[in-house]
C-alpha cells in the first residue's frame, strides 16, 4: 500500500509524519521531494538516481531503524530526475517491500501529483494556524481529483492556546483531525533517525502516530477485502 | 462514424508525415473510436509537460466523440506516405470511462516539477565540456568511474537539444576551450614523465644525478614514456577525427522543435 503525506505548505512538518508514520507501519519512507529533499541522505544511490534511470528503485533504499529511500541535493539532479518515472519506481518498492510512504514536496506540482495520483491514500499534514488552512483545502481538492483517499489530518506542533477549527476542518476536508502537540522529541526525530514511538513511546504524538497508523492498516484491509470480492464476483 | 484524413509533410523535412483525422460523429450517443497509425514508422503524439495527451498509446489513439460532435486529432511520424495513413475503427456505444486518475494526468495537469535551468549554479557551462568536468571532479572522489561517466551521458543528453540555443561563440569561447581536469590532469601526468625523460636523454652525469635523485623508477619511465608516445599519438588522431565530425553537424533545430 502506499501512502503519500502531503500538505500544501512547505515547513509544516511534513518529514516528521513521514517518518513517523513509516516507523509505526514498518514502511519504506521515500523522500520525493526533488527539489529540497528533507530526509537523512548518505552515500549511495537517492531517488534522483532512479528518476534518471541510473538505479534501481531498490538499490537506493537505505535498511535502518526506518528504512528510507533519500533524494538527492542538488539542482541538477533534480533537473534531470524525470518525475514520470517516480510512479514506477513507487509502484515497485511497494510491490518488493509492502508498505511505502511517500514524503511529497511542498505546493501542487507534478511532483505531489504524481504521488497522490499512485497513492492508495493520503495523510494530510497542517500547520494549526489559520492561514496555513488554506493550503491543505487545496491539497485536499487535488487529492480528490487524483483519487487519493484520504485517511486522515494531522495538525502539527499544537499549542494549548490554539485556536483551531478541528470540527470545521473535519468537516471540510471529510476525515479525522489529530493534533500533535509541540514536542521537541518529535522535532527530531527525522535528524537522530529515532521515531517518537521509541524515543517517547508514551508522548501524545506517539499515540497520534499509532492511531495513524492503525487507520492506514484499517483501510488497507478494506482494500483487501473490496480487492476480494471483486475477483470472487468476476 | 465519418472520418476524413490529411497527410502533409513537415516543412523542409520530407522525412516526417504530419496526419491530421477529422471524426463526426453523426449519431445521438457518444461512441469509442480507436485510430490505428498505418505508417511504417512510431507515431508522436501531441504532448503536454513531455507526456503523450490523453487517449494516445504507441498505436494511435482511442478515445470517445461526443454524440452529434467532432473531433480533430493529429500527429507526426517519420515514415514514407502511404495512402491511408490510419484505419479508423468504430468500437460501438462509449461507456461511462473511468476517471482520469493517473500520474500521467498529474504530470500534464500540474506544474512541472523541475527547477528551471537557470537556478542551475553552472547553468551556461552545463551544456559544454565544462560541466562535465567539474560533474566528474566532484563525482569522481565518491562513485565509481562508470557511474560518473553515465551521469554525465544523461545529464548532457538532457540538456542535448537546448544548447543549440547557447551556441554564442563569442560569449562562450572560454568555456568552449577548456579542457575537462580528467583530461588536464592525465595531460600533466604525462607532461611530467616526458620532461624527466628529456633531462635524462643525452645528460651530463650531474643533471642525471640530480634527476635520478630520490627516484626508484627509472627501470620503468623508458617504458611509460613509450606508452605515453603511443596513447598521445591515438588520441591525437581521435581528437582530430571527431573534430572533423563536429564541424560538419547541423542540427536541424527549428524543424526539430517543431516536432517536439
Amino acid at each position: 500500500m502506499i501512502v503519500a503525506v502531503a500538505g500544501g505548505k512547505g515547513g509544516v512538518g511534513k518529514t516528521t509524519v513521514a517518518y513517523n508514520l513509516g516507523a509505526v507501519l514498518d514502511a519504506v519512507v521515500v523522500d520525493a521531494d526533488l527539489g529540497m529533499a528533507d530526509l537523512p541522505h548518505s552515500q549511495g544511490p537517492d531517488l534522483h538516481d532512479v528518476l534518471a534511470g541510473r538505479a534501481d528503485p531498490m538499490e537506493a533504499v537505505r535498511h535502518g531503524r526506518v528504512s528510507l529511500l533519500p533524494c538527492g541535493r542538488s539542482l541538477a539532479g533534480a533537473r534531470a530526475a524525470d518525475v514520470s518515472r517516480l510512479a514506477e519506481a513507487l509502484r515497485t518498492v511497494a510491490a518488493r517491500v509492502g508498505d511505502v510512504v511517500v514524503d511529497c514536496p511542498a505546493g501542487l506540482r507534478a511532483d505531489v501529483g504524481v504521488p497522490l495520483a499512485v497513492a492508495d491514500a493520503c495523510v494530510l499534514v497542517a500547520s494549526p494556524r489559520r492561514f496555513a488552512l488554506a493550503d491543505v483545502v487545496r491539497t485536499r481538492e487535488l487529492a480528490r481529483e487524483l483519487d487519493a483517499g484520504l485517511i486522515g489530518v494531522v495538525l502539527n506542533r499544537t499549542a494549548a492556546d490554539d485556536d483551531v477549527p478541528a470540527d470545521a476542518l473535519r468537516r471540510t476536508l471529510g476525515a479525522p483531525v489529530s493534533a500533535v502537540p509541540a514536542d521537541p522529541r518529535v522535532g527530531r526525530s527525522v535528524d537522530d533517525e529515532r521515531p517518537v514511538g521509541s524515543a517517547a513511546p508514551d508522548s501524545a504524538a506517539a499515540e497520534v502516530f499509532r492511531s495513524l497508523g492503525g487507520r492506514v492498516r484499517t483501510c488497507k484491509r478494506e482494500r483487501r477485502g473490496r480487492d476480494d470480492h471483486s475477483v470472487n464476483s468476476v | 462514424m465519418e472520418s476524413d484524413w490529411t497527410l502533409t509533410r513537415l516543412d523542409g523535412r520530407d522525412d516526417v508525415a504530419l496526419v491530421t483525422v477529422e471524426l463526426h460523429n453523426p449519431s445521438p450517443v457518444d461512441r469509442r473510436v480507436r485510430v490505428t497509425n498505418r505508417l511504417s514508422g512510431p507515431v508522436l503524439p501531441p504532448r503536454r509537460a513531455g507526456v503523450p495527451e490523453r487517449g494516445w498509446d504507441p498505436d494511435g489513439f482511442a478515445g470517445v466523440v461526443p454524440a452529434g460532435d467532432r473531433r480533430t486529432l493529429g500527429y507526426a511520424c517519420p515514415a514514407p506516405d502511404e495512402r491511408p495513413p490510419v484505419e479508423v475503427r468504430d468500437e460501438g456505444r462509449a461507456r461511462a470511462e473511468a476517471s482520469a486518475s493517473t500520474a500521467a494526468a498529474a504530470i500534464r495537469g500540474l506544474d512541472a516539477a523541475r527547477p528551471p535551468a537557470d537556478a542551475l549554479p553552472d547553468a551556461s557551462a552545463a551544456r559544454g565540456a565544462g560541466a562535465t568536468g567539474a560533474a566528474m571532479e566532484t563525482d569522481v572522489g565518491e562513485r565509481p568511474d562508470d557511474e560518473a561517466v553515465s551521469q554525465n551521458g544523461d545529464s548532457s543528453a538532457s540538456d542535448g537539444i537546448p544548447s543549440a540555443t547557447g551556441t554564442d561563440p563569442a560569449a562562450s569561447s572560454d568555456d568552449l576551450t577548456t579542457v575537462p581536469p580528467a583530461v588536464t590532469a592525465w595531460l600533466a601526468a604525462a607532461e611530467r614523465r616526458i620532461e624527466r625523460g628529456e633531462q635524462l636523454t643525452d645528460a651530463s652525469a650531474e643533471t642525471a644525478a640530480a634527476a635520478i635523485d630520490g627516484a626508484d623508477d627509472l627501470a620503468t619511465l623508458d617504458e611509460a614514456v613509450a606508452a605515453d608516445a603511443k596513447r598521445l599519438q591515438a588520441v591525437s588522431a581521435r581528437a582530430a577525427r571527431l573534430a572533423e565530425r563536429a564541424a560538419a553537424v547541423d542540427v536541424p533545430y527549428a524543424a526539430l522543435r517543431r516536432l517536439a
